[in-house]
């Protein structure tokens, strides 16, 4: 990493910044929803009252790439749609992160056929993976938990940083 | 069926009892518990045979079903008179089969409901793999539509004198017909495109490596 | 004087502070990553259909346009109507009743000149036809 004044790596100041940056970006994450099948009736019990999700800071789900920092794809991806998610995707500012949720969309699921792709990881980058068919709205609060998690964890005032850095392996 | 049917012992313990090659056994025309009387129809299929004669090549009776198998060039003639002078003026569906045989490998079929009657009748038509056309029902069933256009997508049969023959459900450009039985049930890696890994539009990690012949890294 | 306005100017540095900090925390701490894909205009994920300019129908603007007239006629009758029980009790009430009726009437006669030309016709009786 290039040594620049002011924001060294592990700096007193920067790991200060980081921890309030990324408390506030852990406790207000928007997800947006690409519900794409059944999955999206499971996420929409995670969203209503009984498995609340904006106790989690999830207030709402933006339906919108450029209000949104999280992408719960729910689902299985046919191979049309592929195109379109990811340029949703590519259209959400950074940070981001992804979920895939359920079979279909870590793996293909049950439907290992030619206009499925076999998981959103072969064009998305996935950052938590939810088993289930469907998940049940616990699993996807631990997903969105292990997100948090994440976040937290993450240097994030290093990445973020405005000039151009050369970043191995992001 | 009787419950108690001995089993057969060996290699024929694995042989698929159903299969179209089986000579049909006698209880199979008439005893079927689901059957309803919508699908018996001797007299549906007398009266065609009568208008049509040898055009009718073979009527098949299974589980209280009649399937009437017609030439494929008079198709059109036989669901005019089905729907004008029988009244079967609903068809419910139409679609493609692949028997995978050598002669007439595939066959389209065409539902026919009479909602006034109460009938249910299928129509089938033999294609041969070498010469896939069979004339189009889409004046007399304007449903025939994009049901045609699914089997042409599905199976690569032409319908003449369909307005609008294009694919249905896969891109335009595709070069296969996925539901032909020589069709990998996974696609052939690489036939549809999928979207870039990389914002600035590269795809860096192919998914179908080992069928492309390298092996992924690790 | 100064004093007296106090909590005015704390409010207004809260207020352009909040904005202030809004904006320049989210660039300073956040990422800036643009590219082509990510600036496109958004449409579902598809290509754009069509241009951003579409034309308005002309019924706002009229609309519009009248309600400014009326509302300065209401801006004129309000210094009437607060100081008409100060002329009551001077004796020139019925006088200047007149002369604001006078007004009113005037104006009241171009409302129904524009009602009758159709200016706040909202929904055009002569439609286009719908065609397919």
């Amino acid at each position: 990493m290039q040594n620049e004044s002011g924001f060294t790596e592990g700096g007193f100041l920067t790991t200060r910044v980081d921890a309030i940056v990324n408390w506030a970006r852990s406790n207000a994450v928007w997800p947006m929803p690409m519900g794409l099948a059944c999955c999206a009736i499971e996420m929409m019990a995670f969203a209503g009252p009984k498995y609340d999700a904006s106790r989690f800071g999830s207030e709402v789900f933006r339906f919108s790439p450029r209000q949104a920092d999280l992408m719960i794809v729910a689902g299985w991806v046919s191979y049309k749609m592929a195109h379109a998610i990811r340029r949703v995707w590519d259209q959400m500012p950074d940070p981001k992160w992804c979920i895939a949720m359920g079979a279909c969309a870590s793996t293909g699921g049950m439907h290992r056929c030619y206009g499925v792709v076999q998981g959103c990881d072969n064009f998305l980058p996935v950052d938590v993976y939810v088993s289930g068919c469907p998940p049940r709205p616990e699993a996807l609060i631990h997903a969105v938990m292990d997100i948090q998690e994440k976040i937290r964890n993450e240097h994030s005032i290093r990445k973020d940083r405005r000039e151009p850095l050369i970043i191995e392996g992001t | 069926m009787s419950t108690t049917r001995e089993q057969p012992e060996g290699h024929e313990a694995l042989k698929f009892e159903f299969t179209p090659l089986d000579p049909p056994r006698p209880e199979q025309a008439t005893k079927n518990p689901m059957a309803k009387k919508t699908t018996w129809l001797p007299e549906v299929v007398d009266v065609l045979k009568e208008r049509f004669g040898e055009k009718v090549q073979e009527v098949e009776v299974y589980a209280g079903e009649h399937t009437v198998i017609v030439d494929r060039h008079e198709i059109v003639e036989v669901c005019r008179y089905l729907k004008e002078s029988l009244g079967f003026n609903y068809l419910a569906d139409l679609g493609g089969i692949d028997r995978f045989t050598e002669e007439d490998r595939f066959e389209v079929f065409y539902n026919l409901v009479s909602i006034e009657g109460g009938k249910r009748l299928r129509v089938k038509v033999r294609v041969d793999e070498n010469d896939p056309v069979v004339p189009s029902v889409v004046d007399i069933y304007p449903a025939a539509n994009w049901n045609e256009r699914e089997c042409w997508d599905m199976f690569g049969i032409r319908f003449k004198g369909h307005p609008d023959l294009r694919r249905m459900y896969m891109p335009e450009d595709f070069e296969y017909h996925p539901l032909r039985k020589e069709f990998p049930p996974l696609g052939i890696p690489g036939s549809l495109p999928l979207p870039p890994q990389k914002p600035d539009g590269e795809q860096e990690y192919d998914p179908f490596a080992r069928a492309h012949g390298k092996i992924p890294e690790e | 004087m100064f004093w007296d306005f106090l909590p005015f100017f704390v409010m207004l540095l809260l207020a352009a502070g909040l904005a202030f900090s809004l904006l320049k925390l989210s660039e300073w701490l956040g990422p800036y990553r643009p590219f082509r894909r990510k600036v496109f205009p958004y449409e579902s994920g598809m290509d754009p259909v069509g241009t951003a300019h579409e034309r308005f129908s002309i019924k706002f603007y009229l609309v519009a346009m009248i309600f400014v007239i009326f509302d300065v006629e209401v801006v004129f009758l309000y210094p009437w109507a607060t100081s008409y029980r100060e002329m009551l009790a001077a004796g020139s009430g019925g006088g200047s009743l007149v002369v604001a009726l006078l007004f009113i009437l005037i104006l009241a006669v171009g409302l129904l000149y524009d009602i009758k030309k159709g200016g706040l016709d909202w929904d055009l009786t002569e439609q286009p036809p719908f065609e397919k």
